[in-house]
Formats: C-alpha cells, structure tokens, sequence
C-alpha cells in the first residue's frame, strides 16, 4: 500500500508515511456520486499543492479497492486493492496514470469497493 | 463481513501537470455517437445509410438520404454528465454531401455546498465536426473526409483539438454487405492551456477503423442488420471493437443490441429502440459505461427517405 497514509489524530496505529492535514484555501462538498448509496458524505476540498488525497474510514478488517477511471470508464489508476485493516487511511493520487503520464485535465471518477460497500467521487484535476 | 461505514474523503487539487502524457484517447474528445448507433455497440464503420456513424467513417455522409437533421439529448445521471448534439447533411455542388455535427456537454453538481458561488467552477466539452463524402461507382463506392474541432473547459483551463479522419465503404454484395474503412484521428493534439498561460500538449494517437455491416435481410416482417467493428492504431495501447444487431418489424419499430469494447476499458452492453414514422425517426439508446454509469440518448430526427433510410445494410 505505498500510497496508503494513517490520518493523525485517528488513535490508531500509524503505517508509514503520514499525511498531514493542512490548512486549504478553499474547500466545498460535492455529491457522491453514489447517491443512493449508504456511503458517508463525500466532501471534496481544493487545495493548493498537487497532490490529491482519498480519506478512509474502515472500521473492520476489508478488502478495499479504489480505482480511478475517465469519463469513457478507462482505469487510470488503481490506488489501493488489498485488504486492511481497521482504521483511518489516506490515499494520495499524485495525478499520474497505472502507464505513468497524467492523463490531462478532466474529470475522473474515483470508484472506492468493499463487501457490502461501493460509493463514488468526482476528481477534478486542473492545471 | 460487513463494513459498517467509509468514509470517502476525497481532497481535490490543482495537479501541476509535467511529463509525458500516456497515449490514449483523450475523454475530452471522444463524443458519443447517435443513439441508432449507441445502440448498436457504437459499430457503425460500414454501416450505410447511418449518418449518426460519421464520426466513425466519414465516407457514410455520402449514403445518407439529403437532407437529413437530427437532435439528441444524452444524460449518464450517475456521473452528472449531460450533452446535446445536432447533425444535419446536406446535398452540395459537384455531387458531394456534407455533414456538420455539433456538441455540447458539461458536467453538473461539481460543488453542492449551495454558499459556495459555482460559477467559476466549469467543466465542459463542445465539438464541430464536419464531413464531406462523394459517391462514385453506382452508389456502391462511398469515400469521405471530416476535420473535428473540440473545446474543452476545466475549470478554466482550456483545450483545443483538431484532427483529421479519412474514410471508405464499399457495397460488396449489393445492399446486402457493406465493408468500411476509415483512418481517425489523423494529425490531431489536445492542447491545453492553463490559466496561467502554460501550455501542455496531451497526443491523441490515430488509428484504423475497419468494419462489416449486413443486413436486408427479412422473414415476413421482421428485418435484421448486423454491424461489426474492429480499431486499432500502433501508439493506441489496446484494439477497440463493437458489434451490434437491429431487427426490424415493418421498418417502423427497430430494437438494437450491442456490444462495445472501448480500448483500455472494460465492454459494456447496449441497447436501443427506434421508430419510423414517414420522414420521421425517434431513437432511444443506453450504454451502461462501466464505472461510469449508464449512460441515456433519445433522439428525434427527419429525413427525406422517410422509413426507407439509405440502403438495406444500415
């Protein structure tokens, strides 16, 4: 899981390579775009450096997935398919696809899978 | 097991874009096309008679029934995308058709916390490809040209993209069978230009379309088409193909299926319906893009051929 960063402050043991939350000059929610869904809130924030961050909360041991696709339903990038356990995650997309280039500006879909869970977000990358 | 609850926190940022760009595609530039075609797997390189498929041949303006207009409304409700386009060909001097297409599609609820002011945050794609095509032995020989010019905006930063498609379909057997060609996306970079100025070129790999389509063929009267497609390009990572069915009752209900394999992603299935009433023709088409989401086309159309549109192989 090289992506996969421990949020602080969640009480729970820390893999390596912390995120740390910083302050943003803009933030705002968007739909999830799994309405419906009994997916938590998905809020989406702007931030001023380049790197994208996926947050999540698992609270038992699952197999996880996130994979980002385009708009025609192309996989980008598969950030994270393994199991883990409970606790909080983050996932950092530096913008770059499984082929190595970024894919260019757009919107993009992260897809976030586990048993009995699917939800989806909206991924704006701009330059 | 069950996963109680996951929270899905997404940060989004303004990724400072450098590097070689991988050879695919871009989804900025890739329209759909009309829902008679939608709905059969998007394979439509040989199929006459179908000017919705212009996009993939250009040479099909030239066996379409002129004048010819049609509307289309498309909506993938799950991914909040939305898009209008409008074809119209025309008979023009010197025996030659031309085809003109316009798009337009945006994707909404890009922020929903209502205090914060949306307007700045925009996110769209518009595209006018026009293609000329010229009939020659009989009718049997079709070629055609067509130059697509699309326009991106990501929240403010803003693309542009011109390429060049070439392209034939041959009646092989009367208006039983059909073989096209067509080489796409001929010339063609999406240029990006970022608010700040900065450009960023994004290659959009052509590639080499090949396609079967047949039809005529009735029991009674029940019609049936199949079309067939197979792409491919030497910067494109993966082949792309598309195969599709339409079986007619009385030329006047048409009930397609299909299948599209995208390159780089995984198939979907397709599904549509048609009516012909007269010079009048309403479709009705869903895609389910996989990841994406299922994506909906109805569109409304008229032509000068009425029921009996193009040939028997559509």
């Amino acid at each position: 899981m090289g992506l996969a960063q421990k949020l602080p402050g969640s009480g729970i043991d820390t893999p390596p390579g912390v995120l740390s939350r910083r302050r943003i000059p803009i933030s705002f929610s968007v739909a999830s775009s799994g309405k419906g869904s009994s997916a938590a809130s998905t809020t989406a924030r702007i931030r001023a450096e380049g790197i994208m961050s996926l947050s999540i909360d698992v609270p038992e041991a699952a197999r996880v997935t996130i994979r980002i696709y385009d708009r025609t339903g192309r996989l980008i990038r598969t950030l994270v398919n393994e199991t883990v356990s409970p606790g909080q995650y983050a996932f950092r997309w530096d913008g770059r696809a499984d082929a190595g280039g970024p894919p260019g500006p757009g919107v993009y879909y992260a897809v976030m899978k586990a048993p009995g869970f699917s939800d989806r977000t909206k991924l704006i990358v701009v330059r | 097991m069950t996963v109680r609850r996951l929270a899905f926190i997404p940060l989004l940022a303004g990724f400072a874009i450098a590097g070689e760009l991988q050879s695919q595609v871009p989804a900025a530039v890739q329209f759909p096309r009309a829902p008679a075609v939608t709905g059969m797997g998007s394979a439509g390189v040989a199929r006459v008679g179908g000017s919705g498929a212009s996009a993939l041949n250009p040479a099909l303006v030239a066996t379409t029934p002129r004048p010819a207009i049609h509307l289309t409304f498309e909506d993938t409700p799950d991914a909040d995308v939305r898009g209008l386009a409008g074809r119209a060909v025309f008979a023009v001097p010197l025996g030659l058709s031309l085809g003109i297409e316009l798009h337009t599609r945006r994707v909404d609820d890009l922020v929903e916390d209502p205090a914060i002011d949306e307007s700045g945050f925009r996110v769209g794609d518009r595209a006018l490809r026009t293609s000329v095509g010229y009939a020659m032995v009989g009718g049997r020989l079709a070629v055609g040209a067509g130059m697509t010019t699309t326009w991106s905006d990501v929240f403010g930063t803003k693309g542009r993209a011109t390429f060049f498609d070439l392209g034939a379909v041959y009646q092989i057997a009367g208006p039983r069978l059909a073989v096209g060609a067509a080489i796409r996306r001929l010339g063609g970079d999406l240029e990006w230009t970022s608010t700040s100025g900065e450009p960023l070129g994004v290659s959009i790999p052509a590639g080499i379309r090949v396609g079967l389509a047949s039809g005529g063929y009735r029991l009674g009267p029940v019609s049936a088409s199949i079309a067939a497609d197979l792409e491919h390009g030497a910067e494109l990572d993966h082949a792309a193909g598309a195969v599709g069915v339409e079986f007619g009752y009385r030329d006047v209900l048409l009930l397609r299926a299909g299948r599209e394999m995208p390159a780089a992603a995984e198939g979907h299935w397709t599904a549509g319906i048609g009516i012909r009433v007269g010079e009048l023709t309403l479709d009705l088409a869903y895609e389910a893009v996989r990841h994406v989401g299922v994506r909906m086309q109805i569109g409304a159309g008229w032509n000068n051929a009425g029921s009996a549109i193009g040939a028997d192989v559509r």
